[in-house]
């Protein structure tokens, strides 16, 4: 079944007088519980598509439909609503909030949503994740891998449909990288997640469902394109 | 290669700067035209009124007449006479009523000078047959005579002390109409008549056969306290010069009564200027350092780089330095302008007559002064920002630190918005207690300023009344202290009536006064007091050895010569006592006195009742003073407040005894009204003042008690203050003791705006009336007009001050929360990007607002009940609070924080989550 898709979608940038294509006409769709892995060299767009596709930029043409629903009709607050209910992110720099304890990072979406956290669950996400003796403490107070666990159970605390990884293992050393990338493969087939994850490591991706390669913007390679 | 610089680093970095640095400057502009423009603005007021306080008295501070040569060396040599200024007196000159005229005198350019004689309209007579006179001497001679008319007058020629016995027509020519001096100032008729309100020029001659009496104007030096005053040296000379007869008159202007002269006085001993200054400077440099920290905050990471690439300490103090300093350049010509150009906008906002004499020193100084104080503000910032490592600036460590040192509980339940906002004010204590407090001051200070200021404004305009006749002086006899006047003296029903119907009348109050006495057989210790109170006032200097044990004996003594004036009316024993007849809604207005009864009007009406002010107790105190030269001085008081406590250097007390008031609502008292139509006039021997007196006797009853707090009741509103032991009644109540007489005090108020020119017919109006009596007729417009001025001064600086408070409370808020917004972008967009919507960024910063209002205003609010309380416990001054202007502030800042807050975060939420992430 699928859950994502995009349709034309182009993403420009100006840069001077000059016109960079971020994304060029990209047309893919993502299914429920797909693991897909977005590869490519530096420039070539990877972050923008991931960027376009979770809501975070706004697309320059084109439409990205969510669930059969076109994002284009969202307004702010509505795309602030799906972003905490339906999507989760995992950033390369994990993004915690510093302010807050590993716990309050986790409850983020489920606080900014007003609803009672499932305890159970989080409880499990948190066992499964390792953070159990982390999470009343301070971003600061945390090594890079323990805070990019804390960032992935946050990104499925609000038992998200899909989670988007932008270069998830990339400030991390290989032990921790591999670590994660196992986490985030194991919780979103527990969890039944789609797993959109950008990565410039190809050892990484070939561990996807499906890997789509961009160059300059363009998708140049999609497996499952190919295997199809 | 271009070289680069110290200069042409710190000049790149303002251009590239140039929009964030824009606010920044307009912050030290404020900073700057707030201190320097301020006292700029002070200075220039103080200027102002005191030329206007010159204007009203001139700058001398007495008045000599007849004067010999011999007296004035003296004066130089021990009595501390800085300046003098000669002139002559030629004669009184009049239109015919020998009471309606001025005395006219021919003053040298240095008595001009010291006078400062302004001249309103025309020029000052330069040849004979000229003259110029004041603008209420002509009104006063009933001449409407403008620059340029000839006027004749009938001239008393003076010889010496006293006039040639037949007078002379004179024409003249009106040069010049002056503005008024004799009506300021206050002193005893004879010497009035003297003072000079008409002047001609120097060559005018005088009349074959006259003697010009020599006026001389002098300046005694101010002094160091009230025992080492100008007015004590002036007493002193009097003093000394008495007996041998070198002065015929003399007048003291009692420039201390003026209601400006209170700004002079704080001027002159410089405690306002230096504290308003203290004020500024503190307040503003937290502002500076305030704005630079955030700017330097910005700019940490640019720091740590030049330090990684090798900047030494005192490279980067010298790069930031000489911003600091360029944006100072920048902004002093600004605040330069804005503060001449503001200042002079604000003197001629606060009035007509207020001159703007500008300090030009106090100008440049005040901008130099904050120019250094910038300087002195930005190195704050810049020495804590240089001092820490490349690494820590570049990386930022400092918030990780702080955080890490905190143990922090989780939470597992939380408001998102509240929680954040609760940690970041837990991350900067200091700056929010320092927010607090900054804004609780500025609630307190505008809370009180404001309610003081109100309250002296509805103090210096009693009751609204344009134009106050009153009786000068006071006749009463020391022993017996009875006032007896006639009963044809004051105005006649047709005067009031004649008042009530001019065009420019809205409401009139008026008042009949009696000289009463108590007549009881018994007088209680409570009315004996108060009877002793009054006549060993009378009698200080005198000096008797009176102590706890003989007070009641001396009284007897002193009683005895009472007893003998007594005696023309053949009562045993009578107290003393004051009776005033009001209007009906004068009395009304005296309710919140009632302490015993209340206030019957019909039965006041019907001569039935008669209300008593009296003070709850009475406590008489002898104090014997030892002034510094060995003189004993003997002064008392009483718990009444009606003799103060005088400040001489060495005062002992004895107190003579207490009582409370032995007379009640209720009772009955047998009051006698005593007038004297035959010899009433001043300089009569008492043999005489009590001899063809008519006496009103009648029972009455006291309907009401008022109490008489000390100092006595001045009811605003109403006519005249109530002190000591005062009957009071209604006219038709008075009428039931079968005496018909005068009003000696009327307030008349305009039902328009008053003008120079209706100020000039009401003047004219009233003039007749009370002209060839010891009436006198204040115009309170002028003064009105006056307080105003000084009250605008006081508010204008008050202002400034809450002002300041408040800018530099919105200041800190507003930049605090900017530069945090800015320095959070990364953590703001993470929030979005986790689903946090525009609303709930807007309420996290929301609730970071709430919190210094919500602990500073209560807490300021605290703080103002506390002083104010505190006030009222010590100085037992209540001050009405009026909170509204404060609330008003408190919005209008709470507003421009919003907005601010508003705009920051439209400007974060234009750019992309993505975008925010990235800002590394």
């Amino acid at each position: 079944m699928t859950i994502l898709e995009c349709r034309a979608l182009t993403k420009e940038y100006f840069s001077g007088e000059n016109v960079i294509k971020a994304v060029d006409d990209a047309n893919l769709s993502f299914e429920q519980g797909e693991f897909t892995a977005v590869t490519g060299p530096s420039g070539s767009g990877k972050s923008t598509l991931l960027h376009v596709l979770s809501s975070l930029e706004n697309p320059t043409a084109g439409e990205v439909i969510y669930n059969g629903e076109s994002l284009k009709k969202y307004n702010d607050n509505q795309l602030s609503i799906l972003r905490r209910r339906r999507f989760g992110f995992v950033f390369q720099a994990y993004n915690l909030v510093q302010e807050l304890t590993g716990m309050e990072n986790i409850l983020l979406p489920v606080m900014l949503d007003k609803k009672t956290p499932d305890e159970a669950y989080l409880n499990h996400l948190i066992e499964v994740l390792g953070v159990g003796d982390r999470i009343s403490h301070l971003p600061s107070a945390m090594s890079g891998g323990q805070q990019q666990r804390i960032a992935i159970a946050r990104a499925l605390a609000n038992k998200p449909s899909i989670l988007f990884a932008d270069e998830p293992t990339g400030n991390l050393d290989g032990k921790s990288g591999r670590e994660v990338l196992a986490l985030l493969k194991y919780v979103s087939a527990e969890f039944g997640v789609t797993l959109i994850l950008v990565t410039h490591d190809l050892g990484v991706a070939e561990q996807a469902d499906r890997i789509l390669t961009l160059a300059d913007g363009k998708v140049v390679r999609d497996t499952k394109e190919a295997a199809q | 290669m271009k070289r680069l610089t110290v200069n042409a680093f710190a000049l790149e970095s303002l251009k590239k700067r140039k929009k964030r640095y824009a606010s920044l400057i307009a912050g030290v502009i404020l900073a700057m035209v707030f201190s320097s423009g301020t006292l700029f603005l002070l200075s220039s007021l103080f200027s102002g009124v005191e030329d206007l306080t010159a204007q009203a008295f001139g700058n001398e501070n007495a008045v000599f007449y007849g004067l010999t040569e011999e007296a004035l060396a003296d004066g130089r040599a021990r009595f501390h006479i800085e300046t003098t200024a000669q002139g002559e007196i030629l004669g009184y000159l009049m239109t015919g009523d020998e009471d309606r005229g001025v005395s006219v005198a021919k003053l040298t350019p240095e008595a001009c000078e010291l006078t400062y004689t302004v001249v309103t309209e025309g020029a000052y007579p330069q040849n004979a047959g000229e003259i110029a006179i004041e603008e209420d001497a002509l009104i006063r001679m009933g001449l409407d005579s403008r620059p340029g008319d000839t006027v004749t007058l009938t001239l008393q020629v003076q010889n010496g002390a006293g006039y040639l016995p037949v007078t002379v027509q004179k024409s003249y020519l009106l040069t010049g109409i002056l503005k008024d001096r004799r009506v300021n100032v206050e002193y005893m008729r004879a010497a009035k008549s003297l003072f000079p309100a008409a002047f001609v020029s120097e060559k005018e001659t005088a009349e074959p056969g006259a003697k010009p009496l020599s006026v001389t104007y002098v300046v005694f030096s101010r002094g160091a306290g009230p025992a080492d005053s100008s007015y004590q040296f002036y007493y002193n000379f009097c003093k000394a010069h008495e007996e041998s007869n070198d002065t015929c008159e003399s007048v003291f202007i009692a420039r201390d009564s003026y209601s400006l002269s209170g700004i002079g006085k704080l001027r002159q001993s410089g405690v306002l200027a230096a504290v308003l200054a203290g004020v500024f400077t503190v307040v503003s440099c937290v502002g500076i350092v305030n704005a630079f920290s955030s700017d330097l905050q910005d700019r940490k990471k640019q720091i740590g780089m030049l330090r990684a690439l090798g900047a030494t300490k005192l490279q980067i103090v010298r790069i930031f330095g000489r911003e600091a300093l360029l944006i100072a350049l920048c902004a002093a010509p600004f605040s330069l302008l804005l503060s001449y150009f503001g200042t002079r906008l604000a003197v001629r906002l606060i009035g007509n007559g207020l001159r703007f004499l500008p300090d030009y020193g106090v100008l440049f100084g005040g901008v130099g002064v904050s120019l250094l104080c910038v300087m002195a503000a930005s190195f704050i910032p810049l020495a804590k920002t240089a001092r820490i490592s490349p690494m820590q600036a570049v990386r930022d460590v400092d918030k990780t630190r702080a955080l890490r040192r905190r143990k922090l509980k989780s939470e597992n339940r939380f408001s998102v918005p509240r929680l954040i906002a609760k940690r970041e004010a837990a991350f900067s204590p200091f700056s929010q207690i320092f927010v607090c407090v900054i804004l609780a001051v500025s609630v307190a200070l505008s809370a009180l300023g404001v309610s003081y200021i109100a309250e002296a404004y509805a103090q210096a305009l009693p009751g609204g009344a344009d134009y106050r006749i009153y009786r000068m002086g006071w006749e009463a006899d020391p022993f017996v202290n009875l006032d007896v006047s006639s009963r044809g003296f004051g105005l006649t029903d047709n005067d009031v009536q004649t008042l009530l119907l001019s065009p420019y009348t809205e409401k009139l109050r008026k008042e009949q006064e009696a000289q009463a006495v108590w007549i009881t057989d018994a007088p209680s210790d409570y009315l004996a007091m108060l009877d002793a109170g009054r006549v060993f006032a009378d009698l200080k200097g005198a000096a008797p050895e009176i102590s706890e044990e003989n007070w009641r004996g001396l009284l007897a003594d002193i009683d005895k010569t009472k007893k003998d004036f007594l005696s023309a009316f053949s009562y045993e024993n009578a107290i003393p006592a004051g009776f005033s007849a009001k209007d009906e809604d004068s009395i009304r207005q005296l309710e919140p006195y009632v302490t015993e009864g209340k206030i019957n009007i019909d039965k006041l009406n019907a001569g039935e009742e008669v209300l008593l002010a009296a003070p709850d107790a009475v406590s008489l105190e002898a104090q014997l003073e030892t002034l510094p030269d060995g003189t004993r001085y003997l002064g008392f008081s009483a718990d009444t407040g009606v003799f103060s406590v005088t400040d001489r250097e060495k005062v002992e007390r004895f107190p003579l005894g207490r009582a409370e008031r032995s007379c009640h609502a209720g009772d009955t008292v047998h009051l006698a009204l005593i007038f004297n139509d035959l010899h009433d006039a001043e300089g009569t021997p008492a043999d005489k003042r009590y001899t063809d007196c008519r006496v009103y006797e009648r029972e009455v009853k006291i309907g009401a008690v008022l109490s008489i707090p000390p100092g006595g009741i001045w009811t605003r509103g109403d006519v005249y203050g109530i002190t000591q032991l005062n009957f009071i009644g209604t006219h038709a109540g008075k009428r039931a003791f079968g005496v018909e007489n005068r009003y000696v005090h009327v307030d008349l108020e305009l039902n328009t705006p008053c003008t120079d020119e209706i100020d000039a017919q009401m003047m004219r109006l009233i003039s007749p009336m009370i002209s060839g009596t010891s009436f006198d007729c204040a115009s309170l417009y002028r003064d009105a007009e006056e307080d105003r001025q000084m009250l605008a001064a006081v508010f204008t600086g008050l202002m400034s001050v809450v002002l300041l408070f408040f800018t530099v409370a919105g200041s800190m808020i507003c930049t605090s929360l900017t530069s945090d917004i800015r320095a959070n972008r990364r953590g703001l967009g993470t929030l979005r990007a986790v689903g946090a919507s525009v609303r709930e960024l807007t309420k996290t910063y929301l609730y970071r607002l709430l919190l210094p209002f919500g602990v500073g205003v209560p807490a300021g609010a605290a703080l103002a009940a506390a002083v104010w309380l505190a006030i009222y416990q010590f100085a037992g001054e209540r001050i009405p609070p009026l909170l509204w202007p404060t609330a008003l502030l408190t919005l209008a800042l709470f507003g421009a924080c919003c907005l601010n807050l508003y705009v920051q975060l439209k400007k974060l939420t234009k750019t992309s989550i993505v975008e925010n992430i990235r800002e590394l």
